[in-house]
């Protein structure tokens, strides 16, 4: 069972994460982390994804996040389920870093929560990561 | 995902694997541990084990269970022996198998690892060691609609690929037999494995459940997966759940569905189906016994689900048959019943008792009448003998033919000796089965006639007036 993995596009057009890879400096590593993440995102059952690896749904929203924990500090995707189209897909919907317990950017749950509204009216608003 | 995107994805790791040794190392450190750790959590719920279960095969506590399915974060592998894989190996009816690869097997193997590719066959369903025959052929002599549904499921349950695109869309109402709403989905799926061959039927419900587990491990009842109205299919998935006494593979779903909606606390026809989906596959030795059985009968409620004395000790029974064979809980929740009620609800508690006489598994029964029963109330106690009396006058039909005859007239003889001497049978005193089949509800109606001496024994020697019959 394969699951695509999308990503929002804010304004319609800039790629949320990966505009947030350029931006924080996300290292080879930690590429390779959440790339292989996002693999087993795409082929393994939801019961099989461990809750170390995706945390969720948050308090009062439809969002995971995904914990990968890099040399420093640990990156903290926001993604969701469907939310349109095929309900087994992901969206991922705004990229966050978690360093001594700060989130950068700090509303990066209320954003990720708000795309995803976004997403639901317009569904065209995303692309296969 | 397209052949498209996968091409674009295997181009991009490419260049990533070749000109970066900092990519490459990290992501094929963390496909290891993702692998391994996948694989032993896939093929632990493949074999419907609990962390427990298996830490306790391989002689060490779950914890060490749990580190292997959600290692450490670390950049580097975890520390895992060979030694202790192996033996989970062998614990999974596996074997181990460690190689060396090159670098661009990472690009080749992009995309292959899935639910379906970590599943491993015991060693008895093994396709190598034991060729499987090819898929029955529906029950010719169903219904023309049925053996069309059984004509669906059936090879689609044989196949090994476990895709769940297809009951999805039954569980939604989409793709039956054109019979109107009268027929509920559910009722469909269960027909389409109602096949004769005993053995492949047993194969299919097992198929079946393994497909449930899926559906229910996406969490459906948080996350719609239905096109229609999701209320309906979580109730068609959680009754299917319910015809199916599968526990190894529903039963921990099940339960963590109950866990979640236990909070939100629907009503209605989802929260009963839920409810006989956990009778029929209990999860772990006492979690539904401690949290919804017993204080059901406790007291008479549930916070949540639709529960009364009854429907507990409905689970307290399926307990016993499916997950911890326990036979002095249903009699201290016959004990507790009785204390509870009074005399006006005897029927009821007639009904109950009746339910334990139906059971041909319950070893040693006069002996627990004689411990337990003493703790009833007095009423409950003389309930037992009418309950037998109308055993005793039965017989058994099945499809119209008196299969087993049964006439148990207990009184003096059992008084007197505590058990039916038949060496000489007199149909007044002693025992007299004329039997084809001593099948369960003769040995139930025996035993609960011996309970009906004991009884009688008591109410004589107390110089009390005989009960009923």
């Amino acid at each position: 069972m394969n699951r695509e993995i999308w990503e929002f596009l804010a304004g319609g057009s800039r790629r949320v994460i990966r505009t947030w890879i350029e931006k924080e400096r996300i290292s080879a590593r930690e590429r390779a982390k959440l790339d292989v993440s996002l693999d087993r995102l795409r082929t393994l059952d939801f019961a099989l994804i461990s809750r170390k690896l995706m945390a969720g749904p948050l308090r009062g929203t439809k969002v995971y996040k995904l914990r990968l924990r890099c040399e420093n500090r640990e990156l903290r995707p926001m993604l969701c389920r469907g939310p349109v189209g095929s309900p087994l897909d992901y969206t991922l919907l705004e990229g966050a870093i978690e360093a001594g317990d700060q989130l950068k950017p700090p509303d990066a749950e209320q954003r990720a929560d708000e795309n995803r509204v976004i997403l639901i009216e317009r569904p065209q608003w995303r692309e296969i990561y | 995902m397209s052949e498209e995107d996968l091409k674009d994805r295997r181009e991009r790791l490419r260049c990533d694997v070749r000109d970066n040794p900092e990519y490459r190392e990290q992501y094929a450190n963390s496909v290891l541990t993702e692998n391994v750790s996948t694989q032993v959590q896939a093929l632990r719920r493949q074999r419907g084990l609990t962390q427990e279960d298996l830490a306790r095969k391989i002689g060490t506590k779950q914890p060490r269970i749990s580190n292997i399915e959600t290692p450490p974060e670390s950049d580097d592998p975890p520390n895992w022996e060979v030694a202790t894989l192996s033996r989970i190996a062998h614990a999974l009816g596996t074997r181990l198998k460690i190689t060396f690869e090159t670098y661009g097997s990472l690009v080749e193997e992009l995309g292959s690892v899935s639910s379906d590719s970590l599943r491993r066959a015991e060693p008895e369903n093994d396709p190598v060691l034991f060729p499987r025959p090819e898929a029955p052929g529906p029950d010719r002599n169903a219904p023309e609609r049925t053996q069309w549904m059984q004509m669906l499921m059936v090879p689609w349950l044989w196949e090994e690929k476990l895709d769940i695109g297809r009951l999805t869309a039954w569980l939604d109402g989409r793709g039956l037999p054109p019979v109107g709403r009268d027929e509920e989905p559910y009722h469909w799926l269960l027909r389409g494995i109602a096949i004769p061959d005993a053995k492949a039927r047993e194969f299919l419900e097992r198929r079946l459940a393994e497909r449930l587990a899926i559906v229910l491990g996406e969490e459906p009842d948080v996350h719609p997966l239905a096109e229609g109205d999701a209320e309906e299919f979580l109730v068609n998935l959680y009754w299917t759940c319910a015809g199916l006494n599968r526990p190894t593979f529903l039963a921990e779903q099940l339960w963590q569905a109950y866990k979640r909606l236990r909070v939100t606390r629907p009503l209605g026809a989802v929260r009963d189906a839920l409810q006989a989906a956990m009778v029929q596959n209990q999860f772990g030795e006492t979690k539904p016994l401690k949290e919804i059985w017993e204080p059901m009968i406790e007291k008479g409620r549930h916070p949540w689900l639709r529960g009364n004395e009854v429907v507990g000790f409905e689970g307290i029974l399926a307990h016993h048959r499916t997950v911890k064979p326990d036979i002095e809980k249903i009699f201290w929740a016959l004990g507790r019943i009785s204390q509870r009620w009074d005399e006006s609800r005897r029927e009821d508690f007639e009904l109950l008792l009746a339910r334990v006489n139906q059971r041909g598994d319950v070893p040693d029964l006069r002996g627990l009448i004689e411990r337990y029963i003493d703790g009833w109330s007095s009423w409950a106690q003389g309930v037992v003998v009418p309950v037998t009396g109308a055993v005793m006058q039965s017989e058994w039909r099945d499809n119209g033919t008196v299969r087993t005859r049964v006439r148990i007239v207990p009184y003096a003889e059992l008084i007197e000796h505590d058990w039916p001497s038949s060496t000489e049978p007199d149909e007044q005193i002693v025992l007299n089965m004329e039997l084809t089949d001593l099948g369960q509800f003769a040995t139930a109606s025996l035993i609960v006639g011996i309970a009906h001496a004991l009884i009688l024994r008591r109410l004589l020697t107390a110089n009390r007036s005989i009960p009923r019959m």
